[in-house]
């Protein structure tokens, strides 16, 4: 890929700053409604479930 | 409907592969879309918003109308399941028809040379997040799960009106919005190299919002059940 073609990939005639500062929203959410559960989910079995696992193991 | 322990080593082993491969197919879907597909002779290239805008209006939409179908079991049959299902569509569901208002609105700027118009499908788009939020607020703010539950169920089969109105909202009144992009009764006005794309984007889009609900969902449920031996078990 050379620079030109990366260039119209990412200006594309000057209207590529809407289309990737959607692409941008879209991670965004993603990211979000995708981290915000694992995080919750990671918080409980710490605090809730670490003294258990700690006596399986042993 | 199946019991919490039963769905939650469901959602725990098809998880991991279902939200790889919905990753993939939404990368391989946007690339399509954002990058292979032709340029629109009229639009330009900002037309390419249609892969973000139109499938996540589309999850919006469809996402309200299985929280009003889980709704409407958690209330007839007073399945705790459907009631915990309704309440991890809520956030997804916010989520994409906020995207799909800032995407629309993104799009408004090139083309109509707005940011938004008081237009009927946008309002109706509106109201609709404004229907999220309400369903939300109502599981923050009663303790009581159950209740919870009822409530936002309730407002999800009241509510679910504003889906025929959204629909109906480019027909109705006379709107900026274009038309329809999906429709069962006509073939699609796009070429085939644009509308496969977007068939593509929307069966992505629903794989990740499948994933979301299942992360969320599975969350709600040790939050419920965390007192209980067999999640306990799950986790020692």
């Amino acid at each position: 890929m050379n620079n030109l073609t990366l260039y119209n990939l990412l200006f594309m005639d000057g209207q590529g700053l809407f289309v990737w500062s959607v692409f941008v929203v879209l991670l965004f959410v993603l990211i979000w409604n995708l981290y915000i559960p694992y995080k919750k989910l990671k918080q409980i079995i710490s605090t809730d479930f670490s003294d258990i696992s700690e006596r399986g193991r042993n | 409907m199946g019991s919490s322990p039963s769905i939650f080593r469901f959602i725990s082993t098809i998880f991991p592969w279902l939200f790889f491969f919905s990753i993939l197919f939404l990368m391989g879907s946007l690339f399509w879309g954002l990058i292979v597909a032709p340029t629109d002779y009229k639009q330009g290239d900002a037309y390419r918003i249609i892969f973000i805008h139109v499938p996540s209006a589309i999850l919006g939409q469809s996402g309200y109308i299985f929280m009003a179908v889980f709704g409407f079991i958690c209330l007839v049959w007073r399945a705790k399941v459907a009631g915990l299902i309704v309440r991890s569509i809520a956030p997804a569901g916010a989520s994409f028809t906020l995207l799909a208002l800032v995407s629309g609105s993104i799009w408004g700027k090139p083309t109509w040379g707005t940011w938004w118009v008081w237009d009927a499908r946008l309002t109706s788009t509106l109201i609709l997040f404004f229907l999220y939020i309400a369903i939300i607020s109502l599981f923050s703010v009663i303790e009581s799960k159950q209740k919870a539950d009822r409530a936002g169920s309730i407002l999800a089969l009241v509510g679910v009106v504003i889906i025929p109105i959204i629909k109906k909202s480019v027909d109705w009144w006379q709107t900026l919005h274009q038309s329809s992009t999906f429709s069962l009764s006509s073939s699609p006005s796009m070429t085939a190299d644009m509308y496969l794309p977007l068939l593509s984007c929307v069966l992505a889009f629903y794989l990740i919002f499948l994933v979301i609900v299942l992360s969320r969902m599975k969350l709600e449920i040790v939050q419920r059940e965390r007192s209980t031996n067999w999640v306990k078990d799950f986790y020692s």
